[in-house]
Parts: C-alpha cells; structure tokens; sequence
C-alpha cells in the first residue's frame, strides 16, 4: 500500500474486522451488502488514519451506524419502488440442515423479513443489542441519550413485534415498513 | 412492575440486577403478554445465525483503499468512435432523471447491487483539491483522419462526450465516473448514424455549469465539429448532462444517486442515458415531440418507455420550453390509463408529476379517483399536489380535506423532503397566492412536527413552489425560528433541514459559531454539508473562511463541494 502506514491501519482496524462484519450482517441481513458496509467503514478510517487513536472499535461502530443509516435514508428518499416491495433477503442459512424442522425454518424467514421491514434507525439500535453492546456503548455509537435510547429500544422490539404478528396474519394488514 | 420498568431494567446490565428485581422481571414478563410476546420473538431474533467473516474481506478492504499518486498531465488522442445508442432497454438500476424546474423524479425499480466497486483504476488520480486528469479509458476501435481538431461546422448528429469531475472527487468517486463514462461509450460504439467524439481538454466541474456548457468545452465542440455535447460528472456518483453546442444551453441531464454505492448496475444507468439523450442526438426538436406523442399512444411499448415520452416536453430544456400542443386530448387520455393501471407505482407517480402544469379540467375526476383509491402513498401525494390546479372544480377542495385529515400514510417515509398524503393534501389547498403567509404561519406554528415547519423551505418540493420565495422574504424572525430549531434538534436529518433552510438567509452574529461547530466536527455529513451552505454568506469572515479551508480535507465529498463552492463564491 504505497503511501499508506499499512502497519498502522492493519494494527487499528484489522482486530475490529470480526466485530465490524458482524455488526453490518446483522445490519444489512446480506453478505454482499455487509461486505460493502465493513469496506466503506475501513475506507473512511483510512482517510482519517492519522487522527486515529485507541479506542478505535467505538469509532468505526459510529461511522457504520452513520454510513448505514444514511444510506436507507437516502434508498427511502427517492421515490423508487423495489420491484416485489421486499428487499431480496439472502437467507443466513441457505443450506438449513436436516435437524431443523420446518417451523423453524418458517420462524426464521419471518424474523428475516420482519427485521427489513423495520426502519433504519430501529435496525441499528437492535442489531448493536444483539451483538451485546451496552446501553452506554450503543449511545455513545448513535448519539442518542440513554433514557431516551432505552425507550427506542423498547419501542424497536415492539415493532419488531408489531411486524411479524402482521405477517403471520391471515391477510396481511399493510406493506407500509412497521415504524 | 409496569412494561417500561421491566424493559428498562432488561436492557441495562444483568450483573447489576438484584435477585429481586430478576425475579420481578420474570414474573412480569411471564404474566404480561405483550412483553412475553416481545421477548420472545427478540429471543428468536438472537438466534438467528451470523456467518462467519470471510476470509477474502480483508484482502479485499485493503484493495480498494485509497493510494495517492501525484497528478499527471497525460496526452488525449482525439478519438472517433460510431454509434448512439437509441434507448429501449429496460432500467435495471436506480437513476434520477433529472428535469429543469422539475418536480418528483422519475422513478424505476430499485435492484441490490451485486459486486462491491472495483478497486479505483490504478491509473485515477487521488483526492484532494487539483484539477485531475482522468486517463483515457482504451482506445477508440476507429479513427478518423478528418478529426484532428481544427474548427468545423457543427453537426447536430455529431456527439463530444466529455468527462468533467468535480475538484473535489476523490478516487473512489473519479474511478466509479471512469466507469459510467466507459459504459456509455460502449453503449455509443453500438450504434450507427452518429458520430461521437472523446476529447479530454482539462476541466473539472463546477457548479453554476449545470445549465449552461462551459466556453472552453463549446470549443472544445466546435474544433470537433460536434453539436452536441454529453458531460460525465462525478455529482451524486455519476451525473450525465447533455448540451447543445451551438447555444450552449442544457438539454437534459440523468443522475444516478445510488451508484456512489455501487448498488447500481452502470450499464443499466448507460443505457438510461442512451435512451434519454438518443432522441434530442437524432432529430430536431419538432421531430422529437412528434415521435414523443406517437410513443405515449403506442401501447404496445412498456410503461416505462410511454412515460419516458410523456416526460419529452418537460426534458425540453432549449427554447421553447413548454410545447404548448403535446398535452392534447389524445394525449391526456392515455396519460391517464398509464397513470392509473401502471403496474410500478413510481411510474403512476411520475405519470402524474408530468401532468403537474396541465390545467385540463379531464384530469380532474382521475386525480379524485387516485387520490381516493390508488394503494401507493407516493402516488397519491402526487395527486393531491395536481388537484392544486383545480380548487375551484367541484369536489376537490372536499376531497383534499378529506385527505389532509384522513389519509392513512401520514408518517413520512424520509425526514425530507417527499411530503406525506396529507403533506402534500394540507398544501395543495393552498392557493400560489396565499402560499408564502401559508409558509410563514406553518414555520411559527409550534404545535407542528418539526420537518412539517421546515420542509417548505428546503431547496427542492415535488410541486415547484420552493421558487416562490427565499427564507429572506420572510424576515429575521423567520431565520431566528429556524436557527433555534435547528440548534435544538439532535436528530441529524431534521438539523439538516433547518440548516438547508437558512441558506439564504442573511447573516446573524448568533448563528456563527454554532453553524461552525457544526461543519467541523457533527457526525452527519449531510449535516456539516448543510451547516457549510449555510455559512455561504459568511465567507467574508476570518474564522468562517478558515472552517471552509479545514473542510476542504473533510471525508465526505458532500463536505468538501459545499466548502469549495463557499470559498469560490458560487
């Protein structure tokens, strides 16, 4: 890498790779879209390499949250349509193995499209809990305040919720996304 | 224990809890339906299985990261190349076509990308501030001896296709340009009966040329004998703008947002522009509208290319600007079948917006019908917003009202600037005469959601009003409420609503620092970009123009545009 401390950025970013992948697949629901999420977010701290110091994990955690949610907001700003109203799900395991029952397997899709109906802002707050960030690190990610971001939290899994008990209904209620 | 309680003291950190409140947790989830339900289906959630990082990921990052390279100047060949490409291949990519004094975009299906961009070109320059010179992407398959560059008459079938980044583009955004100016030059080789012509004088976009072909590019035109003039920008990722030579003036332009992300297939936007500029290459102006009309009333072609004809006079960017025979009778009705049986709602919607400037009392029971009963938000917005041409026709103002309060959509689907049902219902029944009082009232108005105060006073509206008047003419105690919203306003998208707002406003001691602050370091690009606009009218101060230099180094090319254009005074 001419002209890059590639020892630098390899010793910054590299341990962080894991974390950040995880936290874009749960995110984005798609390799491909994941993949691009991390390579972005590694871009971006390139340019800033030489302001960087340790922590570096919450910063790269923010940069993602921002480049995420910026980039569902400016999909949703655009009046375009997507062609079946659904965003194409790569499913996590496209090869379920013949211990999982069906239900399961159904279960799974419906969690699958419930988490892409939910927006951008909810999806972050939900996947950051999942990968087991705290209340104090997931705000200082987001910016929002910790009374304030508990309660989104709640309000995030309740239409978590909301979405998927419309989709197991006999005719679904809306194909608005479940605010 | 309530909901709330139970939900707060889940989220917070197990190892603090009691054994007594664990156990109140569980009594209440267990006993408390709702939370039970919500628990589990988050239990679930967790569950789901997240692969593991793939080992090309890495490998992959640290070849697409940035390498600076000195600039060079290289040699440009002029090179001949046959063929436009007349358009007809279905949109596979997301794209903005963009129209002078233009309403909702045009919209298409929305594919996921496939393949992350490529590494940039090894031979694009990097980053920052100078002027780039963009290689010659291969070489043409024929040349002409009778093109060395010498002054010649303008042929109106001859095309010059220039590439014109943007100062500020950094590599990633030059080699994705690369792309979707190479594209369109296969697209072009394609084709017969134009000749088109690859030059590259050096010149890098700026902004003010968006309607108006620069002189050194019509010399560019004229030394090839070219009377048309296709520029390939690096704005929103890559921005194609066709200009006549002779008079210079911008005849159409296509935007495609998405590809900055490479989410967009660049064939699929080089075919888009192809079609759309293909037609303005190939005949006279007369011709085209002519071919426009025949293609709205041909149903055999698909939607999308009937409302690419439909959308032909408003595309009409050389004068006359409005052909004040397409909308006729015929026309109309077909518009109408397109706009209410469309399977894509974004076309429906786009049929709709073309409709906008025409006041033929037919239109009036369709829009009712659509604003009544189409199931797509966005097309009724639209509606409602054409209704505005007919308040006085029986039923509309019923019907609007009706809307304003009891649409189902009312929750925006963007912090701005595409206007809910009622949004768009709320301000139709407004006439142009009362619209900025109307403005006004909606600013000072504190019982409002905050984006509904702001959105009339952002840069674009899917009706056009924004033109009708500038923050200025609503006087300081305007831009004084709009600075407290913005400075009181943590959400990052409504803060860049208020700071698009006072872009025009004049000059306030009090707004300084805080519009600085924010250009250096808030966490949203689009918020420093805003803040950088806003402080446009500033630059004459020492701190201000010092915060626009730092900003020229800002990651985000946003950033970075907004702060040249402050510095050069645009």
């Amino acid at each position: 890498m001419p002209g890059i401390d590639n020892k630098r950025f390899s010793s910054l970013v590299q341990p962080h790779l894991d974390a950040l992948f995880r936290a874009a697949w749960r995110l984005t629901r798609n390799r491909a879209d994941a993949e691009d999420l991390v390579q972005e977010t590694c871009i971006r701290a390139c340019r800033r390499l030489q302001e960087l110091r340790e922590p570096v994990k919450p910063w790269l955690l923010r940069v993602m949250h921002n480049l995420f949610v910026d980039e569902a907001r400016r999909l949703r700003s655009s009046p375009i349509d997507r062609p079946d109203g659904m965003p194409l799900v790569e499913p996590a395991c496209p090869e379920p193995t013949p211990e999982q029952s069906l239900e399961t397997r159904q279960r799974m899709a419906q969690i699958e499209q419930a988490w892409h109906r939910l927006e951008a802002g909810h999806r972050v707050l939900l996947a950051l809990r999942a990968e087991g960030y705290s209340i104090a690190e997931i705000a200082a990610i987001t910016d929002i305040p910790g009374d304030a971001l508990t309660m989104r939290l709640h309000r995030a899994r309740q239409n978590l919720t909301r979405c998927l008990r419309e989709m197991q209904a006999p005719t679904p209620l809306s194909k608005e996304a479940c605010k | 224990m309530n909901c709330q309680e139970a939900n707060h003291l889940l989220d917070g950190d197990p190892q603090r809890l009691s054994p007594a409140q664990s156990e109140s947790i569980h009594r209440h989830v267990a006993g408390c339906h709702a939370c039970g339900e919500e628990w589990a289906d988050w239990q679930a959630m967790l569950l789901l299985p997240v692969p593991a990082t793939p080992a090309s990921l890495w490998p992959r990052i640290i070849a697409a990261l940035p390498v600076r390279r000195e600039p060079r100047r290289r040699a440009w060949r002029p090179l001949v190349i046959g063929g436009v490409l007349l358009g007809g291949a279905a949109l596979a990519g997301a794209w903005v076509e963009w129209v002078r004094h233009a309403s909702a975009p045009v919209a298409t299906a929305l594919v996921a990308g496939s393949a992350a961009p490529s590494r940039p070109n090894a031979d694009a320059d990097s980053a920052v501030d100078a002027p780039v010179h963009m290689p010659a992407s291969e070489p043409a398959a024929e040349t002409s001896a009778a093109d060395s560059p010498s002054a010649k008459a303008l042929d109106p079938q001859r095309v010059l296709v220039l590439k014109r980044p943007e100062a500020a583009a950094d590599a990633r955004a030059l080699a994705l340009a690369d792309q979707c100016h190479d594209a369109i030059v296969r697209e072009l080789r394609s084709l017969r009966g134009v000749s088109v012509v690859l030059d590259a004088g050096a010149s890098t976009r700026q902004s003010g040329q968006l309607l108006t072909l620069p002189d050194g590019d019509r010399e560019i035109a004229r030394e090839h004998g070219a009377g048309k003039v296709v520029s390939i920008s690096t704005v929103g990722g890559c921005e194609a703008l066709l200009h006549d030579a002779a008079s210079g003036a911008m005849m159409a332009g296509v935007t495609a947002p998405g590809l900055d992300g490479g989410k967009v297939p660049v064939e699929a936007l080089a075919r888009a522009i192809s079609r759309n500029f293909g037609d303005k290459v190939l005949l006279d102006p007369d011709s085209e509208l002519a071919q426009a009309r025949a293609n709205v009333l041909d149903t055999s072609l698909d939607d999308a290319e009937r409302l690419n004809a439909l959308l032909a006079p408003l595309r009409r960017l050389t004068p006359p600007y409005r052909d004040t025979g397409f909308f006729d009778a015929q026309v109309i009705a077909a518009a109408i079948r397109l706009g209410t049986n469309a399977a894509d709602p974004g076309i429906r919607a786009s049929v709709w917006s073309s409709l906008q400037r025409v006041k033929d009392p037919l239109l009036v029971k369709p829009l009712l019908q659509v604003l009544a009963r189409d199931t797509h938000a966005q097309v009724r917005s639209q509606a409602a917003l054409d209704l505005n041409n007919f308040l006085d026709e029986p039923g509309v103002r019923e019907a609007l009202r009706r809307a304003a309060s009891e649409d189902p959509s009312s929750t925006p689907d963007a912090v701005c600037c595409v206007l809910t049902v009622r949004e768009a219902a709320q301000r139709s029944l407004v006439a142009d005469k009362d619209y900025g009082k109307w403005v006004l009232d909606t600013l000072l108005d504190e019982r409002l959601p905050v984006r509904s105060r702001l959105i009339s006073l952002q840069d674009s509206s899917p009706d056009g009003r924004f033109r009708m008047f500038s923050i200025r003419d609503l006087g300081n105690e305007a831009a004084r409420v709009v600075f407290d919203i913005g400075q009181g306003e943590r959400d990052a998208g409504l803060r860049r609503m208020a700071w698009t707002a006072l872009k025009h406003a004049r000059p306030d001691d009090a707004f300084e620092p805080v519009l600085v602050e924010d250009l250096a370091s808030h966490a949203d690009e689009f918020v420093r970009a805003a803040a950088a606009t806003a402080l446009a009218g500033y630059v004459d101060r020492s701190t201000v123009r010092a915060a626009f230099e730092r900003a020229l180094n800002d990651p985000s090319i946003a950033v970075r545009r907004a702060a040249g254009e402050a510095l050069a005074g645009k």
